[in-house]
């Protein structure tokens, strides 16, 4: 569950402050797959952020008593120096994991990005399918009860794309979802409610249908 | 996910930070662990070397002149290197703060603790190959001298707070740091003694935290050390006290700014 209470959020920008949410309180129900849908700049990432965590409001408090994760897939976080091995660790031991609870944490990434060798090679030196293997192994490694998905992570090969749907499905079984996206065939298929971004305002849609014909006659 | 405390959830990620700096900097040559280490050194003893025994400089007060250089110049590039990595620590690591846990406080403390440890092993190199050379590399008063050495430490993260923030609104300002350093350099007496320069300039110089500093570590270094009559302990622990509140302040008021929109996510 996650409570929103009176929760302002601005960014200055060289035209002005900018207010994405005013004294914005909400309380978004536990337990359900979550789908947050909206127009571009609506503030649907900064939600996001702000939910996870990332991103602190102006004012306000944010309450959950749920792991989050960083967003799925994002390969921001890497060091274009130092190996995937490396970079795998680290995330480890930011999460508190050492020993050999890191180790299967790294073998885990390794077998599922299949990449060889590679995955001692510096990350800067991959190509981008590479990258975004390891990024999203990296995100399966580990256990949270929510994921945050920013647009659906389609990259790689087909195979590649099987068994990250595989996965996936696995993850659904115990942990829930927080989605982003534009694609409403996703919506319908992995989300069991919607949270509809309008101009600053926050609906909550239990039924998804329902909520989806909102959003199109916007 | 098990829960785990807020100084569990600190100190994890600042090893992390710190296997990753140290990774980051080994990976990027052919043996860079050993050049990591190598190039401090191999700068401390060329300049105490070239400028204590080629320019033909005489003992200093009774100290031969590389070991009253080494005693000055090897703490102010500590304190260089720890205000200069925590001015670029932001924007070095601003990818990383996806990972909530991380916050920007922590780059700062584990840049720190690295460039420290770093600075320490080379010094302590150093004085081990005076000693084997001949040279009496004893400490007079070692606990004043290691105290001495942390209010610096304090006194450059505050510094590096400082320009962190200011560095961020005034990118700019990023040039004039280097000199603004050179200045801080050549004025500390760390490289050329202060009593050398015209006596009209040394109430200028008097505004510089680390000549204080400087002086002050030469006293517990040397047992007979005569320091400049300006010296002053309180000066240095002020000057620390208003840096480090200053910055974290500072920080404190800019923090939203400084890390929002850039692309966190």
């Amino acid at each position: 569950m996650f409570t929103l209470d009176n929760v302002t959020k601005s960014y200055l920008t060289t035209s002005g402050r900018k207010y994405i949410f005013r004294n914005l309180s909400i309380v978004i129900p536990p337990e359900k797959n979550i789908a947050l849908i909206g127009k571009n700049g609506a503030g649907k990432s900064t939600l996001m952020r702000l939910l996870s965590g990332v991103d602190t409001p102006d004012s306000g408090v944010i309450r959950t008593d749920k792991s989050i994760s960083w967003p799925v897939g994002q390969a921001g976080g890497f060091q274009g120096s130092m190996s995937a091995r490396d970079n795998v660790k680290f995330v480890c031991r930011v999460y508190g994991y050492v020993g050999e609870e890191m180790r299967s944490k790294v073998r885990y990434v390794e077998e599922f990005a299949e990449i060889g060798t590679w995955f001692d090679e510096p990350i800067r030196t991959y190509s981008s399918g590479m990258r975004s293997r390891v990024a999203f192994g990296l995100s399966m490694a580990f256990d949270f009860d929510y994921y945050l998905i920013d647009e659906v992570m389609a990259a790689g090969d087909n195979t590649f794309r099987k068994k990250c749907d595989q996965v996936f499905q696995e993850k659904l079984g115990k942990s829930k979802i927080f989605l982003t996206t534009h694609n409403m065939k996703e919506v319908e298929r992995l989300c069991d409610i919607v949270l509809l971004v309008d101009n600053g305002k926050l609906k909550v849609y239990d039924d998804v249908s329902k909520g989806i014909e909102e959003y199109r006659t916007k | 996910m098990t829960p785990r405390s807020p100084f569990q959830i600190t100190r994890s990620v600042i090893f992390a930070l710190l296997l990753r700096e140290m990774r980051t900097r080994f990976g990027q040559r052919r043996m860079g662990a050993f050049w990591m280490l190598a190039e401090p050194i191999i700068q401390l003893i060329v300049i105490t070397v070239v400028m204590g025994i080629i320019r033909g400089r005489g003992p200093h007060q009774g100290i031969p002149f590389p070991v009253f250089l080494l005693t000055g110049i090897g703490p102010f590039v500590m304190y260089r290197g720890v205000a200069t990595l925590i001015m670029e620590g932001l924007s070095a690591n601003r990818g990383l703060f996806a990972y909530k846990q991380l916050t920007p406080m922590d780059t700062f403390v584990a840049r720190t603790i690295m460039q420290c440890s770093l600075s320490s092993i080379s010094y302590l190199f150093v004085m081990a190959v005076f000693a084997w050379y001949g040279f009496d590399m004893s400490v007079h008063r070692p606990l004043e001298w290691i105290g001495l050495l942390l209010v610096g430490v304090a006194l450059s993260f505050g510094m590096g707070m400082v320009l962190a923030v200011v560095a961020d609104a005034i990118p700019e300002i990023r040039t004039f740091v280097r000199f603004f350093f050179m200045v801080l350099y050549f004025s500390s007496g760390a490289i050329v003694p202060v009593t050398r320069f015209p006596s009209y300039v040394i109430p200028y110089l008097e505004w510089n935290p680390f000549l204080h500093l400087t002086e002050l570590i030469r006293q517990a270094v040397f047992p007979f050390y005569q320091v400049l009559d300006v010296t002053s302990f309180s000066y240095v622990a002020v000057c620390t006290g208003v840096l480090l509140c200053g910055g974290v302040g500072l920080f404190r008021v800019r923090r939203l700014k400084m890390l929002a929109i850039k692309g966190i996510v």
